[in-house]
């Protein structure tokens, strides 16, 4: 089952699509949006159960985002390999995170070029930070603020890419007088 | 002999993966990996740049320590003119811009395929043409 974004959802569209675009690009791989889901409520420690988790902050002067991708490490791996050219069973754990990193980062940064095109906005990124632990959840310090759950299938395994959206500018740093 | 086996090539990226993806292509192309040189943020790259002689740096632009961007305006300063790729996921125009300005001479932005690639380098490097 194939998910139908409703376009006035514009960052969740872009990210999903500078998905597409970078996992097609590197790794010759389809992605299919399964589901978008806004939960009304915290999510529980137990939800989006991953391997390697990659988090990217995108800061704008109206708003901030994270974006956490949620990866099975077989999916990374797989990944990775395709990347690479060489079989999925040669690619170490090491290697599995430096790619989910590297293409968080690509994810990140099509989306941050498209939408400085598209609403002239000009976004920074941050490095990208990367967890590791088999069926690791994480805590929830997002509690306030508006997230999606992009729910994405790629060669028959899933992955999840979470948006949070604090609508609030970023703090300024008032220089010393 | 390949007629491409004198090249020297600096590749300066904190992503091991991405070098390795880089220099896969390189190899597809008959630059073996010994004729290759990793460096792993902008000050490594730096140092690389200005102490051993290359025919071509590849260089990302967000990178621990220092910026890519950075490292070009080092290179450039140091009176160094060895031709530089930027390969990065900074696609603004004006990142672009900002980089040509401070001496970047081509622009590829991630993520890429191999052919984008290969026609960078034939922009580059007459030995490829």
């Amino acid at each position: 089952m194939t998910f139908q974004l409703d376009s006035a959802t514009n960052l969740t569209n872009i990210i999903f699509l500078s998905t597409q675009h970078v996992l097609q690009t590197m790794a010759n791989t389809q992605s299919v949006l399964q589901t978008v889901d806004a939960p009304a409520e915290p999510l529980t420690a137990s939800a989006l159960a991953g391997d390697i988790s990659a988090v990217v902050g995108m800061m704008s002067q109206q708003n901030q985002s994270i974006l956490v991708f949620i990866f099975p490490m077989s999916l990374t791996q797989l990944l990775v390999a395709r990347m690479l050219n060489i079989p999925p069973q040669q690619i170490t754990p090491i290697e599995c995170c430096d790619g989910a990193k590297e293409l968080a980062n690509m994810i990140a940064g099509h989306a941050k070029t498209t939408l400085a095109e598209t609403t002239q906005t000009a976004y920074r990124l941050s490095l990208p930070s990367i967890l590791t632990g088999a069926g690791q959840t994480l805590p929830d310090p997002l509690q306030q603020l508006p997230c999606q759950i992009l729910t994405i299938e790629v060669e028959g395994q899933t992955f999840y890419i979470r948006l949070c959206l604090n609508t609030s500018p970023p703090e300024r740093q008032d220089a010393e007088s | 002999m390949s007629q491409l086996s004198h090249l020297r090539i600096l590749i300066v990226d904190d992503s091991a993966i991405l070098r390795k993806v880089v220099m896969g292509i390189l190899k597809e192309e008959g630059i073996e990996n010994n004729q290759v040189t990793e460096a792993v943020d902008g000050g490594e790259g730096v140092q690389q740049a200005l102490s051993h002689p290359f025919h071509l740096i590849l260089m990302d632009w967000n990178m621990p320590n220092m910026l890519g961007i950075d490292a070009v305006k080092t290179i450039r300063k140091a009176g160094n003119a060895t031709p530089i790729l930027m390969v990065t996921t900074e696609g603004e125009r004006a990142n672009v811009i900002a980089a040509i300005q401070a001496g970047a001479n081509n622009y590829l932005v991630k993520p890429f395929t191999g052919k984008d690639l290969r026609d960078k380098l034939s922009q580059m490097l007459p030995e490829f043409k």
